[in-house]
């Protein structure tokens, strides 16, 4: 059987890479003697997918690793033995069973959400303008950078949700995330500057915090967390 | 766990670091502490301790002595021990900029705040690291020159047994295993401290402690030709000599079961079980087959109950077995079958190095390891009989030949071969014999294994390192060659390896000439080369086990800079009546013994290992191990 977990990456584990997580994870399991199976072959390795690597550096409250189980464990129980054997900055948020058949964790990613904190209120006005000009226009095109190429996109649709909150100074966006149209939420923040009239000093102290990601489930996003159910 | 005290110099983020600083740097997580077993403790009032391995981090967290001393030292209700490594020249670069102090890993407090930084010495190549140690933290170099304010720095490690090096740098020198006085030293600590007593009479009075010396206490003088006239100490209630501490039943004493597991990847990424100190072979090159004697071990049954305990709490998938040479374990089929039974069921490995080649090991390697691409490894260190008994291996061409013909029929294919060169009383013939040697282990291949069944080509990799004589092993007083001869045995080496019929499937390497001479100087100095580190560290000398930051030019112009020629400490024979800098420390192994097996040496008669025959080299005064064998 297949199970997701939900955890989160925050406080000083952020500074730790998409590497140093897996291990993390395969040793947490170990201790917490979960009965995870294992690949066949002269190396057997636990059979574990995580969602795309979550950028050095950032928080977030929505990471997700996939792991295939050799019998079934109560979704409280182990909750309770995975919490206690792992680091508060790695907080197991939960633990559910997937139906067979579901995507993997990697390949369900369909659109992320995250918070850009700019924590200066007097910014908010400005913010507020940019954000109803991005939200105004149907075409957006911006250089998108990735390793290999650059070409010239239209962010627009890529942005399913963008709202302003003034009482936390932040930004809060969905975007669409995962291999098929992947963004950061950088570019949308280079967009807001670029073709939206902020300015670029929003970005001094800020910080970007992932909150979720999601997948399609007959044309509308839910919480990758919403695929499985808790094992009773 | 007292985490999230946002002390004073912290970030937002609970670290001495900013954000800016880790995102810029190689390796952040080098830096941030809260791995899983790491202690977190309420420091008030609390005796505070941190632990340096003077390298980095992947290093550092592999050894074991720290983890039990860290084990230990938190143990006790009254103390908080944590750690800190070398920083990396770009961090480096960043803390001498900023000016940010170093800290330690646990509470992100500067170290200069600590009470003591113990620093581990594991190899000579890491003095410059310590004194980048001392320099970002800033405690000034000089043990003279630190104030009431400052931590006191101790030394401990298999360096120690020569520390004059880093005498001037040391307030105390902790001699032999850490487990016995530690306790002793932080009561007297506390003492001191509500008597309100001064940093250099604490030093005093722990100098006075068995194990413990305090450098400052002493006096060096020399003669005209250099070497030393007097070594004696400065007050009249300071011992003469210190003694090594030993920790002589291992069965019961303290046992990290609870090692903190890093989030990157150490170099020893695995749990380690030690299931013996000391050796009893008596390699005449291995200063640790002298100063860890006598031979002791640890009860098979408790190392059972260790090792179900670390893997439980650290999760690691792999477990080896440590010591300096497993197959004389009194209980290795016992703690193998253990481990093979308890463990190979559960996806962990089982790692079994410094196994001697033999029936046996080979029978359990192949239960635990895919022999196909496994390696069988001996370390003849000589090429010849004749030099090995010079040396006394107590390995033959026979053992070699036996255990390398069994493998290949086991389907092992690949050999490794380790060898010294600049031996002692070692001829041209010696080193031919070392590709010698590795050519007959090819042919053997090619004879045992008929041509339908092979597989794969034999692949032989010989190595070559330069001998470096340790103090405390009958090598003390040999001279060492200077760069140029180990260049040029590398080549006769070579040039034969050239020569023989299966030279296709050797691979030959050498080491660093300029390495192993620096080690020389400082694995035998004084004193006076303490003058010569704060010029290397000057000139930017760091990092100089590592062949990407290692540069013999900056150290050549400190020796030049400060009017002192390495090839008086490496180079030049001492005579068996000089006084050594490290005479006045007592490993149990008396001076008498180191003569008898020099001369042995040079006679090539090979001495029993300590099951066969006692040879009286002394350790026995220690009333435990294998002396006490009935």
């Amino acid at each position: 059987m297949k199970v997701r977990i939900r955890f989160s990456k925050h406080g000083a584990l952020v500074y730790i890479g998409h590497l140093d997580v897996m291990r993390y994870f395969q040793k947490l399991f170990r201790r917490a003697d979960i009965p995870v199976k294992y690949s066949e072959g002269f190396s057997p390795h636990q059979i574990l997918s995580f969602t795309p690597p979550l950028p050095l550096g950032m928080e977030s409250f929505g990471e997700y690793a996939d792991v295939e189980l050799t019998q079934s464990v109560p979704t409280k129980k182990a909750l309770a033995v995975l919490r206690k054997k792992s680091v508060p900055e790695i907080e197991i948020m939960s633990f559910r069973q997937l139906p067979d058949g579901c995507e993997n964790a990697m390949a369900s990613v369909k659109a992320a959400s995250y918070s850009f904190i700019y924590d200066d209120k007097a910014q908010n006005d400005a913010v507020k303008d940019a954000v109803t000009a991005f939200l105004d226009k149907s075409e957006l095109n911006i250089l998108k950078k990735t390793k290999k190429n650059e070409r010239i996109i239209n962010i627009r649709p890529l942005v399913y949700d963008l709202t302003v909150d003034t009482d936390a100074a932040k930004i809060d966006m969905t975007i669409s995330s995962g291999s098929l149209d992947n963004i950061k939420p950088e570019l949308v923040l280079d967009c807001l500057i670029q073709n939206c009239g902020l300015d670029s000093t929003i970005l001094t102290g800020s910080r970007t915090v992932r909150l979720d990601q999601f997948t399609d489930a007959g044309g509308k996003l839910i919480s990758l967390d919403e695929a499985g159910e808790d094992i009773i | 766990m007292g985490r999230g005290l946002l002390g004073a110099g912290k970030q937002v983020n609970g670290l001495a670091l900013s954000n800016e600083i880790l995102m810029s740097v190689d390796k952040p997580a080098r830096y941030i502490g809260h791995e899983i077993n790491a202690v977190y403790k309420d420091p008030g009032g609390l005796v505070r301790f941190v632990m340096c391995f003077p390298d980095l981090y992947e290093i550092g967290m592999s050894h074991l002595g720290i983890q039990i001393l860290y084990d230990m030292l938190n143990s006790f209700d009254d103390v908080w021990c944590e750690r800190v490594y070398s920083v990396w020249t770009d961090l480096h670069r960043i803390m001498k900029d900023e000016h940010i102090p170093l800290f330690a890993l646990e509470s992100q407090d500067p170290v200069k705040d600590f009470d003591f930084l113990g620093i581990t010495l594991q190899y000579e190549m890491c003095y410059t690291n310590m004194l980048q140690i001392l320099d970002l933290s800033g405690i000034p170099f000089y043990s003279s020159d630190r104030g009431e304010d400052d931590p006191i720095v101790i030394c401990g490690g298999p360096c120690a047994y020569n520390p004059e090096p880093l005498a001037d740098f040391t307030d105390l020198v902790y001699i032999g295993e850490g487990e016995t006085v530690y306790r002793r030293l932080i009561d007297l600590y506390k003492e001191c401290k509500s008597a309100g007593v001064t940093r250099r009479e604490f030093i005093h009075e722990a100098g006075k402690l068995p194990g413990i010396y305090a450098p400052s206490c002493y006096e060096v003088s020399y003669n005209d030709d250099g070497t030393i006239k007097s070594f004696d100490p400065l007050y009249d209630d300071m011992p003469d000599r210190i003694v090594k501490e030993v920790v002589c039943d291992l069965s019961d004493t303290y046992y990290p079961v609870k090692p903190i597991v890093p989030y990157i990847k150490a170099t020893q990424d695995r749990v380690v079980l030690e299931i013996q100190r000391g050796c009893i072979r008596g390699c005449r090159f291995c200063q640790a087959g002298s100063v860890y004697r006598p031979t002791r071990e640890r009860d098979e049954k408790k190392l059972e109950e260790y090792a179900r305990q670390m893997i439980a709490n650290t999760g690691h998938e792999e477990i080896s077995l440590s010591s300096l040479s497993s197959s004389d374990y009194s209980h290795l089929e016992q703690i193998c079958d253990f481990l093979i039974n308890e463990f190979s069921s559960k996806h962990i490995n089982i790692s079994l190095p410094s196994l001697r080649v033999d029936a046996f090991s080979l029978d359990v390697m192949s239960k635990v390891q895919d022999v196909r691409k496994s390696v069988i490894t001996f370390a003849p260190e000589a090429g010849s009989q004749r030099m090995r008994n010079v040396i006394n291996k107590g390995l033959t061409r026979e053992d070699i030949l036996k255990g390398c013909r069994e493998a290949f029929i086991g389907g092992w294919t690949r050999v490794k071969l380790y060898f010294m060169l600049g031996l002692p009383f070692e001829t041209e013939e010696d080193m031919e014999g070392i590709a010698e040697l590795s050519n007959e282990i090819a042919k053997l291949y090619y004879d045992t294994i008929p041509k339908e069944e092979r597989k794969t080509k034999v692949s032989i990799v010989s190595s070559t390192s330069f001998f470096v004589p340790k103090p405390f092993t009958p090598f003390q007083w040999a001279s060492m060659n200077t760069a140029d001869e180990f260049r040029y045995k590398a080549h006769v080496v070579n040039e034969a390896m050239r020569k023989q019929l299966n030279y296709k499937s050797i691979k030959y390497n050498w080491h660093s000439a300029d390495v192993s001479v620096l080690e020389g100087v400082f694995a035998r100095g004084d004193r006076r080369l303490a003058k010569v580190l704060v010029r290397a560290y000057e000139k930017g000398c760091l990092f100089d086990a590592w062949t990407e930051t290692f540069s013999f030019a900056p150290w050549q112009e400190a020796f030049n800079e400060t009017g002192t020629d390495p090839e008086f400490y490496y180079n030049r024979v001492r005579s068996l009546d000089e006084i050594l800098p490290w005479d006045f420390i007592d490993t149990g192994v008396t001076k008498d013994f180191l003569i008898r097996e020099y001369e042995n040496a040079a006679k090539g008669t090979v001495t029993p290992n300590c099951r066969q025959k006692c040879s009286g080299c002394g350790a026995a005064r220690y009333k435990g191990g294998v002396c006490y064998e009935s």
